[in-house]
């Protein structure tokens, strides 16, 4: 399957780039690590890490994220939910206070959760 | 002379046989009353309120999430104007207003939200197959001092296990199956951290509440000429700790039939408690609850009421790798049954029979 990557284009400003990582629908927790690259696909170290509590990441200046990939890995926790119940994380690339776009993972972002961990993978590349 | 010997051999192992087969009936028997002293009254209210006043339990439930799984069930139900008995399905239906675990954590009516489950089933009338039962219930969870959500400690270990995981920066284009594979490790980590919690919390402070209606639905048809009221039930409870081996359970439930044959119970009332002790290789439980029964035939003579008594306890025979049972009750004032007098007996059995829940 082939891997898709958003392309989010940032604004003309000073304000850092956050990034936003929660489950705000339904009342399930979630943990997971932010991965950056250069543009070539190098690994360029650890963007930061979230959970259930600890829900937005600075990214840094918008100079020196032009051209960088991101990949996104994460866990929705199961609670042994019976029956099951549903999950959604949602994603939001913000500058400043300002949204530049927000979706929820194609990769298993939403679906149904009992008694297994579930996954899920976001990748996106901001570009001036 | 030999044909004596033989004769009396012979003798003796049919008496050996007919007394070893004595003995397991007996003990079959005693075993069967136990079991009901232990299971006879229910202190809990069911997981599926809707379910258990069926005559048949579904094997076989469909858990609604989505609008299209909605679609797709109700399709699945109706043939014309009919509906094919046998459906299950369940759904949280107010869980959209739960919010976040955070919102959860704050507010007690996103709680109840959440937790809240209705069902839906049907079965075919054992007594008369071109009717169906159909039955709707809803089982409410007030407090649930062992919902591992309002745990921010347990949730915050859980996070924890994927620590290691995480450490090693993957590809960028690492597929699924390989990030699945990568944090199989956690996952066992975190199963286990909750298999934990579970059982250090299985006797928490507990309220639920639990209702159940069924219909009967003429020639299998929905609509309104064709709805008779059956049966209808209301179930509350409360469990809590005593000690980290016990726990007590008060539960009150309330029962009516409508349609009842002449004579019969129309309606049955049960009001108790019950107090349970596990260890390794030991149980103990003692339980009471009043019962009144009530005939709806206007002859009064027919009520009855009753009080259910039950004390037993097992132990492990580790070298038979068995269990043995004493056990002492009964119900007293009953006037009609055969459970009617308090009686003691024991018994040895493979698995235990007094159950943790």
């Amino acid at each position: 399957m082939p891997v898709t990557m958003r392309a989010i284009k940032m604004m003309n400003i000073e304000a850092p780039i956050v990034l936003k990582i929660a489950a705000e629908k339904f009342p399930q927790a979630i943990v997971g690590k932010i991965w950056r690259y250069l543009s070539d696909r190098t690994p360029n170290g650890d963007a930061g890490r979230f959970q259930t509590d600890v829900d937005k990441i600075e990214l840094g200046a918008p100079a020196a994220l032009d051209g960088k990939l991101f990949l996104v890995e994460g866990v929705v926790l199961h609670q042994n939910d019976n029956p099951p119940t549903s999950y959604e994380v949602m994603v939001t690339v913000q500058q400043g206070n300002f949204i530049l776009h927000q979706e929820v993972p194609q990769e298993q972002g939403s679906g149904r959760i009992s008694n297994q961990d579930m996954t899920f993978q976001y990748r996106f590349t901001l570009v001036k | 002379m030999h044909h004596k010997i033989l004769f009396r051999l012979i003798w003796l192992a049919a008496i050996s046989f007919v007394s070893l087969d004595a003995v397991q009936a007996q003990n079959k028997d005693a075993k069967q009353q136990i079991s009901e002293f232990v299971n006879g009254v229910g202190y809990g209210v069911p997981s599926t309120p809707a379910f258990e006043i069926l005559p048949d339990k579904p094997s076989e439930v469909v858990h609604l999430l989505t609008p299209n799984d909605f679609q797709t069930t109700i399709k699945s139900i109706f043939a014309g104007s009919r509906f094919r008995p046998g459906f299950a399905f369940d759904v949280r239906p107010l869980s959209r207003f739960a919010g976040s675990l955070e919102r959860y954590n704050k507010n007690f009516i996103s709680r109840v939200a959440w937790r809240t489950v209705l069902a839906l089933g049907s079965a075919a009338d054992p007594n008369d197959p071109a009717d169906a039962l159909v039955s709707v219930g809803m089982r409410i969870p007030l407090i649930d001092k062992a919902d591992p959500r309002t745990r921010l400690d347990h949730i915050n270990r859980l996070e924890q296990a994927y620590e290691e995981v995480f450490g090693k920066q993957p590809n960028f284009d690492e597929s699924r199956v390989d990030f699945e594979a990568r944090i199989a490790p956690a996952r066992r980590r975190a199963d286990s951290l909750r298999q934990n919690f579970e059982k250090s919390n299985w006797n928490a402070f507990k309220v639920d509440l639990g209702f159940a209606e069924m219909w009967r639905a003429k020639n299998n048809r929905f609509n309104g000429n064709s709805l008779g009221h059956e049966r209808f039930g209301v179930w509350s409870a409360a469990g809590f700790p005593l000690s980290k081996q016990g726990q007590l359970t008060m539960s009150a439930k309330l029962s009516w039939r409508e349609t009842s044959p002449f004579n019969q119970e129309s309606a049955r009332h049960v009001a108790g408690g019950r107090a349970r002790f596990f260890w390794k290789t030991a149980a103990f439980s003692v339980e009471g609850a009043q019962v009144w029964s009530k005939n709806k035939s206007g002859a009064t003579s027919l009520n009855d009421a009753w009080l259910h008594f039950a004390a037993v306890t097992e132990f492990k025979i580790p070298v038979l790798n068995s269990w043995i049972a004493i056990a002492y009750g009964g119900d007293t004032g009953r006037r009609a049954g055969a459970k009617r007098k308090i009686s003691l007996s024991y018994a040895y059995y493979k698995n235990r029979l007094i159950p943790k829940k």
